[in-house]
């Protein structure tokens, strides 16, 4: 440790007293002394701490090795000139200013500069403060204050676009049914009420659509809408979704044309009705904004990744690349705002959240001869259910089967899950019959007229719920069999719900064989 | 009476027409664009013209001003008809030079009133 002599040398011991010492060694800040050219002639251990170096390794050296190299380049300079009567940045007043520690990090810190004379010679001391944490701090406050004024700005742009989306339609309704109001019953033209009439509900079914859409995608937005992935068929979802959207081709003289892979099946791993609800969404973009007599080529393959891309890809105009950006926009309907092309601008925004969801994502390329829309999503497993034999099953359930011969029945409105039970039950019980209800009302009318053996109730049906089902059926008969639930959702309230009831067991989706077969022979 | 409306969407463009019809027994010159509505100002002489914002080439914010300026049309009523509610559109449009500001959706005692206003009296409607 040195420390000042009056005669101008800082090797001396004159201040070298336990006072100053214990000052020097305690202090929280950081203290350096450098002399007139910039040499390093004192620091405390705050500094040390600072920068990670050793004291020995910054005695004698310039001060420079403590800043980054933009700011050293200059530093020479800047003392030279001030030595010769220059200007003064720091010297006596304080600020931030960069450092550079001994691994080559950058920190920001306080830097307060004093001059000092001791006999001829001068000497500058810094004090300084590390304000990284403070100063990262200070940015993510910014950041998140930009970023919350960024999404204050997206909802009223929202808004104002939902107040302009409503508008549109209500303009006709209410301009056409003004006009019935106004014109004299005995006056007015057949053709004019048929028009006004057709427009009006047009009009309705149009902000239906709106708000189920807008409504759609808040839900999505907010989290409350949950995935149930499974794994999925893709050539069994694609002809399905062609299906739905078959009225809407011919309507509008659009081919919609699907290449299937010749080789074997490929699965995705997606949850079916969402999944079905973003390719119609594509499917229907592609028909709606196509050439007379166009067409829409759906197709799809495996990618290297584990993924799976789904291609749909329209002969329409194309894209406008200067609205390539507002694409997945809410709202922006890109110049088709007041189009005869019906659509509420929501669609390709909750397509794209839904996709991201399911961990996929959707992108686009677009020249004036069309636009190709692609979505990928994790591939799938073949289901592999359905292939384990006799012994296998034995094994897993630790016996031989009973295969008793019954009748079951199962309340689930989803097509696919009531082809998976049939499936299994199928394959292991070929003596058993199955049967389905696509809600609970007709399951409660198929239960008074027919004898079954086990029931298999979801939870989740249209209309009344598998919970109130139960409830009914404890009311109506003496003796009901077994009544096993079924359910994909397990979130706490629920499964509190299906506890109160008189269930036999709960199953969870997606349904497992060796589960079910594990209930089949405990309840038969 | 001869009054033009500028808009692109038939449906909207009917409904006016039947609108104007009802109110006034008059006929209404629509235009599609903006530029359509242009030569159809140089063309003829017009009372009133209705104007869309949304239009699919010049806005029609800027076509008042267009109309205004280029044109040299300061007196020629004009009457905004949009379901844009913004207040800077809004706000945008009155600087432009337009004497009215009808929201859609168009209520038809709302029309009578204003637009019998705007051409008996000079005075700017403000938009409510």
């Amino acid at each position: 440790m040195s420390s000042i002599d009056l005669s101008g040398d800082l090797s001396g011991s004159q201040n070298n007293s336990p006072l100053f010492q214990s000052i020097w060694q305690t202090v929280v800040d950081g203290m350096i002394v450098i002399d007139h050219l910039g040499i390093i002639q004192m620091v405390n251990p705050a500094t040390l701490r600072i920068f990670g170096y050793a004291e020995e390794e910054l005695i004698g050296e310039n001060v420079k090795i403590l800043m980054p190299r933009r700011y050293s380049s200059e530093h020479d300079q800047y003392l030279s000139n001030f030595m010769a009567g220059g200007p003064n940045k720091i010297i006596g007043i304080g600020r931030i200013v960069e450092g550079k520690t001994k691994s080559g990090r950058e920190i920001s810190m306080y830097l307060a500069v004093s001059e000092l004379k001791v006999g001829d010679k001068v000497y500058f001391t810094g004090i300084l403060r590390d304000l990284t944490e403070k100063v990262r701090a200070e940015r993510d406050i910014i950041d998140a204050k930009e970023e919350a004024e960024r999404a204050n700005l997206a909802k009223s742009h929202f808004l104002s676009s939902m107040s302009h989306e409503l508008r549109t339609p209500l303009n006709t309704i209410l301009g056409f049914a003004q006009l019935l109001q106004i014109t004299d019953e005995k006056d007015i033209k057949y053709d004019l009420y048929q028009e006004a009439v057709e427009h009006i509900l047009k009009s309705g079914d149009h902000l239906l659509r709106l708000i189920d859409d807008v409504l759609d995608l808040s839900k999505i937005e907010s989290g409350i809408v949950a995935v149930y992935p499974e794994d999925i068929d893709v050539s069994e979802i694609v002809e399905e979704c062609m299906d739905l959207t078959k009225f809407l081709a011919s309507s509008h003289n659009v081919k919609v044309i699907f290449k299937p892979e010749n080789i074997g099946k490929t699965f995705i791993h997606a949850d079916r009705l969402r999944l079905r609800q973003c390719l119609i969404n594509l499917i229907s973009n592609g028909i709606k904004y196509n050439r007379n007599d166009g067409s829409v080529f759906i197709s799809y393959r495996k990618l290297k990744s584990s993924f799976v891309r789904i291609n749909v890809i329209d002969t329409g105009h194309g894209i406008p690349l200067e609205l390539h950006d507002k694409l997945f926009t809410p709202f922006d309907r890109l110049g088709h705002e007041n189009s005869i092309i019906e659509g509420s601008g929501v669609g390709l925004s909750i397509t794209r959240k839904i996709i991201r969801m399911m961990k996929g994502d959707i992108g686009f390329s677009s020249t004036c001869e069309g636009s190709q829309f692609w979505i990928d999503l994790p591939v799938g497993e073949e289901n592999e259910k359905f292939h384990i034999s006799d012994g296998e099953l034995k094994n897993y359930m630790g016996k031989r089967l009973t295969k008793p011969a019954g009748h079951v029945l199962y309340i689930e409105d989803n097509p696919s899950n009531v082809d998976l039970l049939r499936g299994i039950i199928n394959k292991v019980y070929p003596d058993m019959t199955v049967d389905s209800c696509p809600s609970a009302e007709s399951g409660l009318d198929y239960i008074t007229n027919h004898r079954c053996d086990i029931i298999f109730m979801d939870i989740n049906l249209p209309g009344m719920s598998g919970i109130e089902a139960m409830k009914c059926l404890e009311q109506q008969h003496l003796k009901v069999p077994p009544v096993i639930a079924i359910t994909a959702d397990l979130s706490e309230p629920t499964m509190k719900k299906i506890k109160r009831q008189k269930f036999s067991e709960t199953i969870t989706k997606p349904i497992d064989l060796i589960e079910t077969v594990k209930v089949l022979e405990r309840h038969l | 009476m001869k009054f033009l409306y500028i808009e692109d969407q038939p449906l909207n463009t009917r409904i006016l027409s039947l609108f104007v019809e009802q109110l006034w027994g008059e006929k209404l010159f629509c235009a599609e664009t903006a530029e359509d509505g242009f030569d159809m100002l140089m063309e003829q002489d017009f009372d009133l013209v209705y104007m869309d914002i949304n239009l699919p080439k010049m806005n029609g914010v800027d076509a008042v001003k267009y109309i205004r300026d280029v044109l040299k049309q300061p007196k020629l009523p004009i009457v905004m008809v949009s379901a844009n509610t913004s207040e800077n559109v809004i706000a945008k449009s009155y600087e432009n030079g337009c004497r009215a500001y009808i929201k859609k959706p168009v209520k038809i005692g709302n029309l009578k009133e204003i637009t019998e206003q705007v051409l008996k009296t000079d005075e700017i409607i403000p938009c409510i």
